[in-house]
């Protein structure tokens, strides 16, 4: 294993959650979401009066999702260390996140491509936001399922003293349950399951944060064990 | 829980009487944490509608809550003595959690004849926002009951046909707690949803 590298890698992903939370909270102004049940015009004045901020905001939003695969690789050599030569958790987590954090790449698109043309009737416009809405709380379903097998490889390690804390294999698996509520979204308009509901949004962005933070310290820990020459 | 110390992990857990290993009680802390999330929601979105919550709420079948209550009681009940077998490596473990994989199998059969209950009479889950609290909440639940068969079941994997259980007693006891959760849940759920 490359330290180096492998620290690189990590670090480009606390890069990339920085990147996404500054373009969609501060620049774009769409955190928290906007009323699933807002009028049609007022969504297509909201976009036209943010214009700027929002395609600003929405490049880094796509930027962080390209940013993250560097994440997501450095998880990728650790599962495969855990798991040996047969590696299915790994080759599972690897294809799962090449779709799941894809959409955050086409949520980015949809924002600026509702922003990009004020003079599109407001319907257009709310479709746009709605699609970009949808592609970015609705990643949940791919990280459902990359939390649970992220968790079970960890979990799956015999080792004495296993490569990443099984308690961290734990919270993985308590990381993608909370995901779920995300997947409903389509379901509601108002209320906790709808995308801007407490328990659709807030729950799961408040815990990807702290998942996003206690993996890097379990990677970093992984890593600095490995230049010692555990096993 | 980072110490790096060298004993194996499953020791520790013994010589300190910690149910299962201690991983499980990350999940199973963060899990009572979002309940206790979901329940407080619910209990601030009841304030501002107390008539439609109340009069939806007499819409539910009591009868059919208190039975699936009694049922998930006696399952964990269940589970309760194959920890307490396996710990001693009696052979009855299995048998025990075979009990309780076949209620726990019950409560979600009457379940879904709850739900088919609710929708014939015409209540969905966009009806008001009783209904949507009502099946997201025992919908979220019943997903934890099912979650909770899977590892019920893999447990039973774990005994050879002799009822001897091969590897550590930690295995039955994690997932005795897990399944102690999702009586738990269903409890504080049944109260709150069907009665209070």
């Amino acid at each position: 294993m490359n330290s180096m590298v492998m620290k690189i890698c990590t670090y480009a992903g606390a890069f990339a959650g920085t990147l996404l939370f500054l373009g969609i909270w501060p620049l774009a102004q769409l955190f928290p979401p906007l009323a699933p049940d807002m009028p049609s015009a007022d969504v297509a004045a909201y976009f036209a009066e943010h214009q700027t901020g929002i395609i600003s905001g929405s490049i880094l939003i796509q930027a962080s999702s390209a940013l993250f695969f560097l994440f997501a690789a450095a998880i990728a050599v650790l599962l495969k260390k855990i798991e040996g030569k047969s590696s299915p958790w790994t080759y599972a987590f690897m294809m799962i996140v090449a779709y799941g954090f894809v959409t955050v790449y086409f949520s980015g698109l949809m924002f600026i491509a509702a922003a990009y043309r004020p003079n599109y009737s407001p319907e257009i416009t709310n479709m746009l936001a709605d699609l970009g809405f949808f592609l970015f709380v609705g990643a949940a379903i791919p990280a459902f399922v990359q939390n649970v097998i992220t968790g079970a490889a960890i979990l799956g390690d015999k080792r004495a003293q296993p490569i990443i804390p099984r308690w961290v294999g734990y919270m993985n698996l308590w990381t993608g349950l909370l995901f779920l509520p995300g997947c409903v979204i389509g379901l509601f308009k108002v209320g906790p399951f709808a995308w801007n509901g407490v328990l659709a949004f807030w729950v799961p962005a408040v815990i990807f944060g702290i998942w996003f933070n206690i993996m890097i310290w379990a990677m970093l820990r992984a890593i600095n064990r490995d230049a010692q020459g555990a096993d | 829980m980072t110490k790096t110390n060298e004993s194996a992990p499953a020791k520790q857990a013994e010589t300190r009487h910690i149910p299962g290993e201690e991983g499980v009680w990350v999940f199973i802390g963060g899990d009572l944490i979002i309940f206790a999330v979901f329940f407080i929601t619910y209990a601030v979105a009841r304030t501002q509608e107390p008539a439609l919550f109340a009069s939806s709420q007499a819409e539910l079948n009591r009868g059919l809550g208190l039975a699936n209550t009694l049922i998930l009681l006696t399952s964990s009940w269940f589970v309760a003595r194959a920890v307490a077998a396996a710990r001693i490596g009696a052979p009855a473990a299995r048998r025990n959690l075979c009990f309780a994989v076949a209620l726990g199998v019950a409560f979600a059969v009457l379940k879904a004849v709850e739900y088919s209950e609710k929708i014939a009479a015409g209540f969905t889950l966009n009806s008001n926002n009783f209904f949507i609290y009502y099946y997201m909440f025992t919908g979220i639940h019943l997903l934890h009951v099912i979650v909770g068969l899977g590892v019920l079941l893999w447990t039973i994997t774990r005994f050879d046909k002799g009822g001897k259980l091969r590897g550590n007693v930690s295995a039955v006891e994690g997932s005795g707690v897990f399944w102690h959760l999702v009586d738990l849940l269903w409890i504080i759920l049944f109260a709150l949803l069907y009665l209070v």
